[in-house]
């Protein structure tokens, strides 16, 4: 080529361009003449045809039944969670899982001193049973652990229990036995059994958890900590958690003021 | 050849397209007078809000090298969930950043996931739950090649007839097969993606079935046009997008 000779410029659409017609958000001139780039484009159709699936992506999991908001208000922070809660499951969970993250958040107050009620605030929310979805070759595992969690959702806590104590997953199945573990822990709490539920939860690798459960898991802890008379752990666990912006750490702040109304010696 | 190239920052020129339309959608969801309004502009404002993190999650994770798809829907995900609930909690209001803002704000979240997975993997690894970097395959280009980027004139002719045929062949599809057999030829979904696609509405059961008989229709119909199904020249996706796009969405009602 000589060195006058004009370059040819092949523009090729930004992300932004191929989002905006992925959305079909484009002027009809605009649109066509990036439709004409991409039929002889073969990278920027690849591109393109990942614009489009991710918009109907999103178009199939629009999250209708998220815990409510207090109970999730990680922004700009935060591990990255598996995609979970945004996985199509049946609308009935959506008022059931609600209430279950409204239970940790706004009924753990009164449930401190209430012996009849204290188990209540054991409940974890379970909204994330669908991640069990995304390992096919695991399927039967993640069949056996939805359907223990559906009875753990149901508020059964001794049904709870012995579904999830009998429910065996293969090892390779690391994150689904992580979750069959924090649920155990949690409906061991429920069951007045800390102390099983604190052995529980040494088997179980908190810090590699990803969020929620990593967080849930210390909050489990805690109440198994603190019903075992652990006292030390559990004010130490305590102070810690409530440091958090995170629904755990609003709920562990909200336990704090009340033993503080009640005294340190009310920790148990 | 000059080729320009998308950029991983917010680009100050995106005053129009999704960073304006998600605006309007957020200020519709405020103001909506009723429940079914509001939950449109919602809608609207989900996809919206998660195809724009997903797409900063990608430029982001481009230097890093290959990652796993799931993963980057994770991390979109976390942060479009985690946005969505402000919005309807009335505690993060997107109508009220003009659209430069409203990128670089989005653009910021969805590098804050990447980092955040990023230390998640480092944990991960570290417990051996995770294969470390040298178990991964290579990373791909970013960026396409300047050459080949573009058909010759021979091969858009070919692109063309191919996709003209399969467009004819899958239109005497029923519609939610046709669903189905896109999602599954063009995106790669599991028959449990696909049946969770609002358009298809079937059981992964029913998704199986009908992919099959999806299948030999459009294999023996281009077979009848002396074509293979195989490898789809380019172009082929846009002209099968740009017939059957409507027909994805959910509310159009097609059975």
């Amino acid at each position: 080529m000589k060195p006058d000779t004009p370059q040819p410029v092949e523009v090729h659409p930004t992300d932004d361009d191929l989002l905006n017609l992925a959305h079909e958000l484009l002027e009809p001139g605009a649109s066509r003449g990036l439709l004409d780039h991409l039929r002889t484009c073969a990278p920027c159709e690849t591109r393109f045809r990942v614009a489009a699936q991710d918009r109907d992506f999103w178009l199939g999991r629009r999250p209708d039944a998220v815990p409510a908001p207090q109970a999730r208000p990680v922004l700009l922070g935060g591990a990255p969670r598996r995609m979970a809660t945004l996985h199509s499951f049946p609308r009935w969970a959506t008022p059931v899982a609600a209430a279950a993250a409204l239970a940790l958040v706004v009924l753990a107050p009164s449930l401190r001193h209430n012996p009849a009620r204290h188990a209540d605030a054991g409940w974890l929310p379970v909204t994330h049973e669908h991640t069990l979805l995304r390992t096919p070759a695991l399927e039967n595992a993640g069949a056996g652990l939805d359907r223990a969690l559906g009875i753990y959702r149901s508020g059964d806590a001794a049904a709870a229990l012995r579904e999830l104590t009998a429910l065996t997953i293969p090892p390779e199945a690391v994150f689904e036995s992580s979750l069959r573990q924090l649920y155990l822990a949690s409906a061991l709490v429920l069951n007045a059994r800390p102390e099983d539920a604190l052995r529980t939860l040494d088997g179980l690798d908190v810090p590699t958890l990803p969020e929620p459960w990593k967080r849930w898991a210390r909050w489990t802890r805690y109440l198994a900590a603190r019903d075992a008379h652990h006292d030390q752990e559990a004010q130490a666990l305590l102070a810690e958690l409530a440091t958090a912006s995170n629904d755990v750490g609003a709920q562990a702040r909200a336990e704090q003021a009340r033993l503080g109304a009640h005294g340190p010696a009310t920790v148990r | 050849m000059v080729v320009g190239v998308a950029s991983i920052q917010p680009q100050a020129d995106v005053a129009t397209g999704w960073p304006e339309r998600l605006g309007r959608a957020a200020l519709a969801h405020s103001i909506a007078a009723d429940a079914a309004a509001r939950d449109a502009a919602l809608g609207e404002l989900w996809v919206l809000m998660g195809a724009a993190l997903l797409r900063y999650v990608r430029a982001h994770a481009r230097p890093y090298g290959r990652l796993v798809e799931d993963d980057l829907r994770d991390i979109a995900a976390d942060k479009a969930l985690a946005l969505y609930q402000q919005i309807q909690a009335g505690t993060w209001r997107p109508g009220e950043l003009p659209p430069p803002q409203l990128c670089a704000f989005l653009s910021r979240v969805a590098r804050n996931g990447l980092v955040d997975h990023f230390r998640t993997l480092d944990r991960e690894r570290r417990h051996g739950l995770r294969p470390g970097p040298a178990d991964q395959p290579p990373p791909e280009p970013a960026t396409p090649p300047a050459h080949s980027v573009t058909a010759t004139p021979d091969e858009r002719l070919q692109g063309a007839q191919f996709a003209a045929a399969l467009r004819d062949c899958a239109e005497h599809l029923p519609a939610r097969a046709r669903r189905a057999w896109f999602l599954r030829v063009f995106y790669d979904w599991s028959s449990r993606e696909i049946a969770g696609h609002p358009g298809v509405g079937m059981t992964a059961g029913a998704v199986d079935v009908a992919l099959k008989r999806a299948r030999d229709s459009v294999t023996e119909c281009m077979r009848k046009k002396g074509l293979q199904p195989s490898d789809m020249p380019t172009g082929t996706f846009v002209l099968l997008w740009e017939q059957y796009r409507s027909s994805f969405d959910p509310e159009d009602g097609t059975p």
